[in-house]
């Protein structure tokens, strides 16, 4: 969101290129927090995200001269979506190993939540969606990630996955119709909108 | 015109992706139709209710220990193709503040596990660097202990409180461990320990110069310094709420030009 981030990669990737570690790790600063959110959803378990991370992180910087003139971001989340699927496949199990119950530390910029009763219900609807997620086909699982937890926009996604807009498009609502499939069979946590009408876009 | 449109097209419209003639076409459609405006509706709520999930900060620092080197185009070779001797000191120098050692010098993952964050909220997570040139030079840092009740302001999610979030009104505490430091000397601040500490994120580096408490204290060779900001007076970017890495570099009083370089995950809640 601060000045053009695209603009700052570039100039650390041409200094990280030419040996610079500090603008190396100026970069993981930067991509450290998706990065490791990105992999905790796609394979469920921190540990496992966490080397996720580090290992598309030493592989960029192994990398990093062939890169060439193109964007870093898609470039890293590339790298560690591929490192996710050869964890999937190492595992034999597309399936990912939720940490329920676990304290993490966790950071939110929600607003508070002050009755314990209201906590629960948020840990148990926030455990829901990730089953939801967990349950998902691993391509349309990152599509989904990609958009809805790291909030990449389609041109972005579709560098990543390496797939047409249309792709990332179709994936992106299949993702969500089945989610929402999930979601509705626990009305009391996720209530059926009425309509959109009050919340609706741009009027 | 008025299609019924397609669960794509109702995604993509929320993503502010759907442009042109199928925008319009599709909110004329929706001006109409209940029942495309329910199904927009429980679509958005799908998609609040992902992006509701918490964002965690990663329980390590992830670091590139100095043996790793870049490929292709050879690293060492572009080295030895001569000429940047100065070149090659100043990467051996920022080498030196960047590995992020681990006391053995492997890799360089250090260095808080996730299990640290978890339980007590006694300890940060920590991280200490030793210059390999001297092993006797050693820097530590670590965020203290900031219990922080997720009563007190944060949405976790779970029933977790976040332990190492600190809040306008529960300040940052963190602790240095300068070990190797000549003399016997106690810095009477940061400045004179030689220490620069700094709050990053997404590019701007916020210096954290003036602490609201301050202690230091020798002990077995090394200097010990406890120093507490209120997150609220930095002028942090805005939201100020977030991740960040808290950075500690220690220009090492010994004449070497050596600068060693610790830092660990610290999270700012609302």
């Amino acid at each position: 969101m601060a000045n053009s981030p695209i603009a700052d990669d570039a100039a650390l990737v041409a200094r990280a290129r030419e040996g610079d570690r500090e603008a190396f790790t100026e970069l993981v600063m930067h991509y450290q927090v998706p990065l490791y959110n990105m992999a905790l959803r796609m394979v469920g378990s921190r540990d496992d995200a966490a080397d996720i991370a580090q290992e598309a992180f030493l592989r960029a910087w192994e990398k990093l001269r062939t890169l060439k003139g193109n964007p870093f971001k898609p470039w890293i989340f590339q790298i560690a979506v591929n490192l996710c699927y050869d964890h999937f496949r190492r595992r034999k199990r597309v399936a990912a190993m939720p940490e329920e119950g676990q304290e993490a530390h966790v950071v939110s910029l929600g607003l508070p939540v002050p009755d314990p009763a209201e906590r629960a219900e948020a840990g148990e609807r926030a455990r829901i969606v990730r089953d939801s997620i967990n349950g998902l086909d691993p391509d349309l699982r990152t599509a989904l990630i990609l958009r809805d937890v790291n909030g990449l926009a389609y041109e972005e996604i579709a560098a990543v996955i390496r797939a047409p807009l249309g792709t990332v498009k179709s994936r992106i609502a299949r993702a969500r119709g089945h989610v929402q499939e999930r979601l509705l069979m626990f009305p009391e946590l996720f209530a059926r909108p009425v309509d959109d009408q009050e919340q609706q876009h741009e009027r | 015109m008025n299609a019924e449109p397609e669960l794509e097209d109702l995604s993509a419209y929320l993503d502010q992706e759907l442009t042109g003639t199928a925008r319009q076409q599709l909110e004329a459609h929706l001006q109409t139709c209940e029942t495309c405006r329910r199904r927009l509706a429980a679509l958005r709520q799908t998609v609040s209710a992902v992006q509701a999930l918490p964002t965690e900060a990663p329980p390590r620092v992830f670091t590139i220990p100095p043996q790793r080197q870049q490929r292709t185009g050879a690293p060492g070779w572009a080295w030895a193709g001569g000429a940047l001797a100065a070149a090659c000191l100043l990467v051996v120098v920022t080498t030196i503040g960047l590995a992020n050692l681990p006391h053995g010098g492997g890799m360089a993952t250090t260095n808080a596990p996730a299990s640290r964050y978890q339980g007590g909220a006694d300890r940060g997570p920590t991280m200490t660097v030793t210059d390999p040139q001297d092993l006797s030079k050693q820097l530590t840092i670590s965020s203290g202990s900031t219990a922080f009740s997720a009563d007190q302001g944060t949405t976790t999610g779970s029933q977790a409180a976040a332990p190492l979030a600190a809040s306008k009104n529960q300040p940052l505490q963190v602790g240095l461990i300068l070990q190797g430091v000549p003399g016997d000397g106690v810095p009477a601040n940061l400045t004179d320990a030689h220490v620069r500490l700094t709050l990053l994120r997404d590019g701007y580096e916020v210096a954290l110069a003036n602490p609201d408490t301050f202690s230091a204290a020798r002990e077995n060779g090394a200097v010990r310094i406890t120093a507490t900001f209120r997150v609220g007076s930095p002028p942090l970017p805005s939201p100020a709420a977030g991740n960040y890495v808290l950075r500690v570099t220690w220009q090492v009083p010994d004449g070497s030009g050596v600068s060693l370089v610790a830092q660990v995950p610290v999270t700012v809640a609302n």
